[in-house]
Order: C-alpha cells, then sequence, then structure tokens
C-alpha cells in the first residue's frame, strides 16, 4: 500500500497522542502553576492596585500573562532536539516532519490559547470570589460594550512574537528564548540603520537628524517655509512624512495574516533539514 | 538495501571524514563495522538513518534517500544508538506509544524478547538502570521487525550474560529480508554473530568480506614461535604463545579472532587487499 509521506490523519492523530502522552505531566504541572500565579498577580493588582472595578482595569495583566507565558511556553518547543539521544527519538520516529510540525504549532498556538484562557477565567473567577467575601463588590464586565478592534491587535502581535520564538527554537537548540530575542532585536537595529542610510539619501536637508525616521512608519521633516531659486527657509516645525495609505495597507495586511505563516514556514523547511 | 555511493562529509572544513565512500549492504546479512575510535562508525550509521546528510554523494535505504527521513522510510528502520533515549514512562505506555508507528511490530516477540533478557515487564523505565533500559530498547527495534535494523555499540553497558542473550535474540532474529548493522569497537562481542565484516579507516571503507571467505583466506592460530608460523599478517604475544594471522595456503579451518583481524587489516593493508582481491 501506497504510504502518504507527507500528512496521514492517522499517523498525525497517533503522534499528536504520543505527544500528548509524553508531555502530559508537563502541561498539567504548567497549567496549575499558570493558574496559581495569574491568581496572585490578580490579587496583586485587585487590592493593591487603586480602584479595579472593571474587567478592562485586568487587560495589561490578561496581556503580560498572555505574553510572558505564551512565549517561554513557545520557547520550549522542540527543545528534543538540544538533546542528542532526545532529538534522535524525535527525528528517528516515524511520522512526517510536517506531522511533527503541525503537533508542535497547535499546542503552542491554539493549545496554548485554551489553556491560558481557561487558566485567566480561572483565576479571575478565583480572585473576584475573594473580592466579593473582603470588599463585597464585584467586577463589572465592560468588555462587553468595547470595541473589539481597539484590542484585537494584541493577538496579531502576540502570533508574530510567537511565529518568531517558534522558528528561534528551531535554530538556537539552547538558550533560543535569549538568543531569538537577541536577533530580533539585531533585525530590528539592522533595518533602523538602512532606513537611516535611505532617509539620509532622500530627506537629509529636511531630517533634523538621522533619528528622525522609523522603517515602516515614516520620516519627521522639516516643513519647508518658503522654497525659491537656491533659497528654502525652514519653519521649527516638525511634520510626519508617513507611508502613503496604498503603502501601508497591504504592508499592515501582510503583518497581520502573512508574517506568521511565513515565520512557520521557514520553521518547518529548517526542522526538515535538522541534523543530529 | 543499504547503497551508499560516492559519499562525502565533513563536520569540519578541510577534515574530511568521508570521502568517497562507497557500501553496499544486503538484506539477509548481519553487518558488524568495525573502526578505531572517531574512524566515523556512529556517523556512518546515522547517515544511513537520515540523522546527518552527506555533502556529496549519496546514501539509499530501501531505495529512499535517507536525508529526507519520509515515514514509509523511517517505519522500515530502528536505530539503536549508542546513548539514547527512553520516556519516563511504564513498558506497556511505552508500547502503546510508539508501536502504532511500526506495522509489523509484534507485542508476543516484545515480551518474549524481555523475557529473555529478564527484564519485568511492570517495572517503569525510570526505575531501571542503564543495561536494562538498553534491553528494552534492543527488545523494542526487534520486536518492530523493520527490514533495516542498526545499532551503535548494542553491547555497551550490557553485562557479561546479557552480551550472550543479546548475541541469541540477534542471530534468532534475522531473517532473508532483514539486514542487521552492528557497530562497535568491543569486537569479541561480535564472535559467532556477524556473516560480513565491515572495516572503516582512514575515511573509507578498507574492509568488506564474508567471514566465510575471511576463514578460506587467512588463518587464526597460536604457535610457539612466529618464525614458523609462514606468511604472518600480524602476531600478539601471550603468555600461551602468539596468537597470529596468516595467508590461509593450506586450507586450514579456523575460527575468526576480530580482534586479530582488524589489527591486521589496519597493519597490513596492502598485503591484504591483495589476499582478497
Amino acid at each position: 500500500m501506497q504510504v502518504n509521506n507527507i500528512l496521514s490523519a492517522n499517523r498525525f492523530g497517533a503522534y499528536f497522542k504520543k505527544h500528548l502522552v509524553d508531555n502530559y505531566r508537563f502541561y498539567i504541572l504548567s497549567l496549575i502553576v499558570l493558574t496559581g500565579i495569574l491568581l496572585i498577580a490578580l490579587l496583586f493588582v485587585l487590592f493593591i492596585g487603586p480602584n479595579i472595578n472593571l474587567y478592562s482595569d485586568l487587560l495589561p495583566s490578561y496581556l503580560v500573562g498572555l505574553y510572558v507565558a505564551g512565549l517561554l511556553f513557545t520557547s520550549k518547543s522542540f527543545n528534543e532536539l538540544g538533546n542528542k539521544p532526545q532529538g534522535m527519538d524525535y527525528l528517528l520516529l516515524p511520522a512526517s516532519h510536517l506531522e511533527k510540525f503541525l503537533t508542535t504549532l497547535l499546542i503552542t498556538t491554539i493549545g496554548f490559547l485554551i489553556v491560558y484562557h481557561a487558566a485567566f477565567f480561572l483565576a479571575v473567577k478565583a480572585g473576584e470570589s475573594i473580592l466579593f467575601i473582603r470588599k463585597g463588590t464585584h467586577l463589572i464586565n465592560d468588555l462587553a460594550y468595547s470595541k473589539p478592534e481597539t484590542w484585537i491587535v494584541n493577538y496579531y502581535l502576540w502570533f508574530i512574537a510567537q511565529a518568531i520564538l517558534l522558528m528561534g527554537t528551531l535554530y538556537f537548540n539552547k538558550y533560543s528564548f535569549i538568543k531569538t530575542f537577541f536577533c530580533f532585536f539585531l533585525f530590528i537595529a539592522g533595518m533602523y540603520f538602512i532606513n537611516s542610510i535611505f532617509a539620509e539619501i532622500f530627506f537629509h536637508k529636511y531630517m533634523a537628524d538621522w533619528k528622525q525616521q522609523f522603517p515602516f512608519i515614516g520620516i519627521n521633516i522639516l516643513l519647508p517655509l518658503k522654497m525659491e531659486a537656491g533659497i528654502t527657509e525652514y519653519t521649527n516645525n516638525f511634520v510626519m512624512l508617513g507611508l502613503p495609505k496604498k503603502a501601508w495597507q497591504p504592508l499592515l495586511f501582510a503583518g497581520k495574516y502573512f508574517i506568521p505563516p511565513i515565520l512557520w514556514t521557514v520553521a518547518y523547511f529548517k526542522l526538515r533539514d535538522k541534523e543530529i | 538495501m543499504i547503497s551508499i555511493q560516492n559519499l562525502s562529509f565533513s563536520y569540519r572544513k578541510n577534515k574530511p571524514l568521508f570521502e568517497g565512500l562507497n557500501l553496499d549492504l544486503q538484506a539477509g546479512c548481519i553487518y558488524g563495522l568495525l573502526g578505531k575510535n572517531g574512524a566515523g562508525k556512529s556517523s556512518l550509521l546515522k547517515q544511513m538513518a537520515g540523522l546527518l546528510f552527506p555533502q556529496g554523494g549519496v546514501c539509499k535505504v530501501m531505495g529512499y534517500e535517507a536525508r529526507y527521513r519520509q515515514p514509509d522510510f523511517l517505519r522500515n528502520l530502528f536505530m539503536v544508538p549508542e546513548e539514547f533515549y527512553l520516556p519516563q514512562v511504564q513498558i506497556s505506555n511505552y508500547v502503546k506509544a510508539y508501536a502504532p508507528f511500526y506495522p509489523d511490530f509484534s507485542n508476543k516477540s516484545f515480551r518474549e524478547y524481555l523475557e529473555e533478557f529478564q527484564i519485568p515487564t511492570d517495572q517503569r523505565l525510570t526505575e531501571m538502570s542503564y543495561g536494562q533500559k538498553k534491553k528494552v530498547l534492543i527488545s523494542f527495534a526487534l520486536a518492530t521487525n523493520t527490514k533495516a535494523l542498526i545499532m551503535d555499540e548494542p553491547t555497551n553497558g550490557l553485562d557479561i550474560p546479557s552480551k550472550s542473550q543479546f548475541r541469541k535474540v540477534i542471530a534468532a532474529a534475522v531473517s532473508d529480508e532483514k539486514c542487521i548493522v552492528i557497530s562497535t569497537h568491543q569486537v569479541r562481542d561480535l564472535d559467532n554473530l556477524i556473516d560480513n565484516i565491515v572495516i572503516i579507516d582512514d575515511h573509507k571503507i578498507v574492509f568488506r568480506q564474508h567471514v566465510d571467505t575471511v576463514n578460506d583466506k587467512l588463518c587464526f592460530k597460536t604457535v610457539s614461535q612466529v618464525e614458523n608460523a609462514g606468511s604472518v599478517l600480524y602476531a600478539s604475544s601471550s603468555l600461551r604463545g602468539h596468537a597470529v594471522v596468516t595467508e590461509n595456503t593450506d586450507k586450514e579451518q579456523s575460527r575468526i579472532d576480530m580482534e586479530m583481524l582488524f589489527n591486521a587489516v589496519l597493519e597490513q593493508p596492502e598485503r591484504i587487499s591483495k589476499i582478497f582481491n
């Protein structure tokens, strides 16, 4: 019988099950620790913070937890590849690279988000109960009336950060969290300096200094007051010369929907090329 | 079964481990892969398993290029590495998790191998010694019934009775469809087990012969005086006399001494090559 060497539902199911059997202790322990830390953090916010009575007041704690826990959890992916015996066991198990990669991807995205929301919900409910017992008040759910567009951008950013970290775990077998952040910082700094070169080439006369720019955002320029042949006078007013809408809209669209899949694809190919 | 053509590989630039290495291994045989420390035995086995990629040439196993690690290839190959990993579960849970990936896995055979090695089946893998864990892995490897079975230093960490048990189970497991490759530096552990000897040295395969051919062409004996032994390829002195390897011009029957053969091949490569070609 011809075997599908890319993706087979049965094999994927068996691999997913095996992954859960191998890691269930770690996942259960993580859920308990995460709920505990979130509860302590929320109690700290509720009792120490000034006048917390709305659900939206908990959003900063929620987002900090989402990013810190999510990215730390993702940085633990493919940990086995940092250990020779475990790496050999992982790479020689008869499942395709795609099945192995998808398992990790699903667990670090959908799996993590489900567990994190369950942990946060439990922590909020426990925190609310303690608040009611101590102060006799409840938190008001104002999020039901807020526009999701105002905070949904955090999820787009979270997926980008997750994809960067996941890719980092395959490039760096050890200390991937720190190394990936360092490389990301270098990448951003590199882009910033390359952008500054082009900004200087095109807008040197109008820029107060080379730092008055940021890649994909725009350039701060001095507004010309009077332009005559050979004489240009400037005001002291800086204006932001931003990207035109027809340029930033596709960029924003690509950033929201294409960057994570592109990074996941790069990570998948890195897994395929992994040697031990 | 396993075909390596013109393989080049190095861990560092200008320091090649393999250069134009060629090797063909057939089904139905047990190959003993011998070599000095650092000769590249483990690296060659990793090439066969697709854990390392050729920098030149090609390594094919059952028609599959090993480097792609396709599931159809992996389910027909099992590698027992020198340093191995077993999850912290009971044996039964290990089997439940891993066996579904090997279509020819036999639970009955697995139990029989464990029994042969005297491993209690209800014990957690974490509570076992290194040797016991290795025996579990060897039992599992044999029970998968994969066509290619690659073992890197399988007798390391096994006690003396276990080494005999190992030889017994491997000898029983070989079939016409199966190719078993065992790499070791403890050459005596493979006595009476392997039917083909492969010696790797100086980036390439320097010797690859069937044991019957070795018996035909070489003679292993102990003599009181080396000078009277004839065309000596290698000699080693002990209290009992001088163990020698000579050209078997008189068609004498002798038992292969792996260690002596290995040393003879490395010390007299030209003479050995002349005798066998």
